[in-house]
């Protein structure tokens, strides 16, 4: 996370923000915009799409001002949204991807390679890992990484402060053992070159 | 443990600690027990190795360089003219429909509104392709409630400011399943398990993608939003006409029964719509609520506070038709009885991009019962 600016600056750019002021904003988004991105791109895997997400938060901050209290919090503001745009992007993507397979499974009878090929690479994994997680644990894992700290994420996740250790213990776990066995599914996919 | 000791924490509390999150006397206070209790000491190491594999996972993914100067020029022509996007292409991937939204469902409430009350008071819940307008892709659907006798003054209206529409449609498929339909249309289609299927479908087509174009007479427009003591500064300054395109996905129409007592349900994806430039989308959403009657302070709120770019506001005429709030297995939905009692009454929610609609002359129990056993 950038370092948190001092609580009176934040609170005066989004007074500016407010205000209609545009340079005020700017500096918001020329802040934040790189972390907001980098948590986008871990979901979606196209830089275009992450664009579009981080842009989409930040419209979203534009439009309308933050609930009150929540200004020392910007960047988490701004990730949570960013997460649960790119999560729900991502999730309807790979519906309709299985949708499709399945659809032209039915049709030439071929397992698809795309699927083996999505997981065999390091991003892939992670995509399809975090896919299969609860929202919430995707976005304890991505803000977490992201550097904020524990009372951070308890309030923009919403969750009680003591409980932060609890879930991100048990999202660590529920990330591991489905990217483990995505890493199994895979190695198994590939064909063993000394079988031959 | 040994007499003297703490006790050993639960896993949130020593996963705070790995991560030096835990008040200060709270860390000492463990570090001091975890110097003389071996299991607590195999946990941490179990938290840690878990914790590291996870991020270094994470970290695995190389992110490109943000770019944020250019991405503050993207931001500031998104927000001041959201239209430049090319709209007049189908939507393929997800990237398109994120840029979309806002404007989807605000060209719905808006420019729709007046085609979708005139369909719901005069031509209600009679056919399935009636709902057809009703059907939008949204995460949030309000109601408003509002004065029939305003319908009035937009009638004499409607036939000056959109010319007939012209319509692209493809010829309804019939189809024997529900796989089969869903290939046609797009998404998964649901249709209700037994025992609460009311037997074997009548009618099961999936219309295919229909476009609709209509010319709207900008002075026309102007004339009405004037008279009804709204500026007209949502509608471009210049020209006489615009187009506007409505492309709408595949709808799937599935009837059990036979005509009058006929039990209709309709899923279906959400139209896109073409903007035109120079049209104002929100101001034009907060005016087509005033044209309904909505009063002005309570329009002016609601186009703050709602996100146009997620939320549908369906208006529905008090006195021809009552509204209850009700649940679709968890899902909030809306149901809609036409108050003379002819025409039945409508059940519809969204889930996960799909809006769905069971429609018939039966009671609330029935329909929910139907609506809830869909899979």
């Amino acid at each position: 996370m950038p370092e948190s600016k001092p609580l009176s600056q934040t609170e005066a750019l989004l007074a500016g923000v407010r205000g209609g002021n545009q340079e005020a904003f700017e500096a918001i988004f020329r802040t934040y915009y790189g972390q907001v991105f980098a948590v986008a791109y871990r979901l979606l895997g196209a830089a275009a799409e992450a664009d579009d997400v981080a842009q989409e938060a930040f419209l979203r901050l534009y439009r309308r001002p933050l609930p009150p209290g929540r200004e020392h919090n910007l960047g988490g503001w701004l990730l949570r949204v960013a997460t649960n745009l790119g999560y729900n992007a991502l999730r309807s993507r790979q519906r309709r991807q299985a949708w499709e397979r399945a659809a032209s499974a039915e049709l030439t009878e071929r397992p698809d390679p795309e699927e083996a090929a999505e997981s065999a690479d390091v991003a892939g994994r992670v995509r399809l890992a975090l896919a299969g997680l609860p929202e919430r644990q995707v976005q304890l894992l991505l803000l977490r990484q992201a550097g904020l700290s524990y009372a951070e994420l308890a309030e923009a996740l919403a969750v009680a402060p003591g409980s932060v250790g609890t879930l991100l213990a048990r999202a660590e776990r529920a990330f591991r053992q489905r990217y483990s066995e995505l890493e199994d599914m895979e190695n198994e996919a590939r064909p063993d070159p000394l079988s031959r | 443990m040994r007499p003297g000791q703490t006790r050993c924490p639960d896993e949130g509390v020593l996963r705070a600690y790995l991560d030096r999150q835990l008040p200060e006397d709270r860390q000492a206070a463990l570090d001091a027990h975890l110097a003389g209790c071996p299991a607590c000491a195999a946990a941490l190491n179990g938290l840690a190795a878990q914790s590291d594999f996870v991020y270094r996972a994470l970290s695995g993914v190389t992110v490109p360089p943000p770019a944020e100067r250019a991405a503050w020029s993207r931001f500031m022509a998104r927000r001041a003219t959201p239209q430049h996007y090319p709209l007049t292409r189908r939507l393929a991937d997800m990237s398109q429909i994120l840029r979309y939204r806002h404007w989807r469902v605000a060209l719905s409430s808006a420019l729709l509104v007046v085609a979708l009350v005139a369909v719901m008071a005069i031509d209600p819940v009679r056919s399935a392709a009636a709902h057809l307008l009703g059907i939008f892709r949204v995460q949030h659907i309000s109601v408003i409630e509002f004065n029939p006798a305003q319908l009035d003054r937009l009638q004499g209206y409607q036939d000056k400011i959109m010319s007939r529409p012209q319509v692209n449609e493809t010829r309804p498929v019939d189809v024997t399943s529900a796989d089969q339909a869903s290939r046609l249309a797009g998404f998964q289609v649901l249709l209700p398990s037994s025992p609460a299927a009311p037997g074997q479908p009548t009618k099961f087509i999936v219309q295919g993608a229909t476009d609709a174009t209509t010319q709207v007479n900008l002075a026309a427009a102007r004339s009405l939003l004037e008279s009804a003591g709204l500026k007209s500064d949502a509608l471009p300054k210049n020209g006489d006409t615009l187009a506007v395109t409505v492309h709408v996905s595949p709808v799937v129409a599935v009837r059990y029964g036979s005509e009058r007592s006929a039990i209709n349900i309709i899923e279906a994806r959400s139209p896109e719509v073409d903007v035109p430039d120079g049209v104002d989308m929100q101001s034009l959403s907060e005016a087509g609520l005033r044209l309904l009657g909505v009063p002005a302070g309570q329009a002016q709120q609601l186009s703050r506070t709602t996100d146009w770019a997620t939320t549908l506001i369906i208006p529905i005429p008090k006195g021809k038709f009552s509204v209850t709030d009700v649940q679709v297995n968890g899902t909030p939905a809306y149901l809609v009885h036409d108050e003379s009692g002819n025409e039945g009454s409508v059940l519809f929610w969204e889930r996960e991009g799909v809006m769905y609609g069971v429609q018939g002359n039966r009671p609330d129990a029935e329909l929910l019962g139907i609506a809830q056993a869909l899979r």
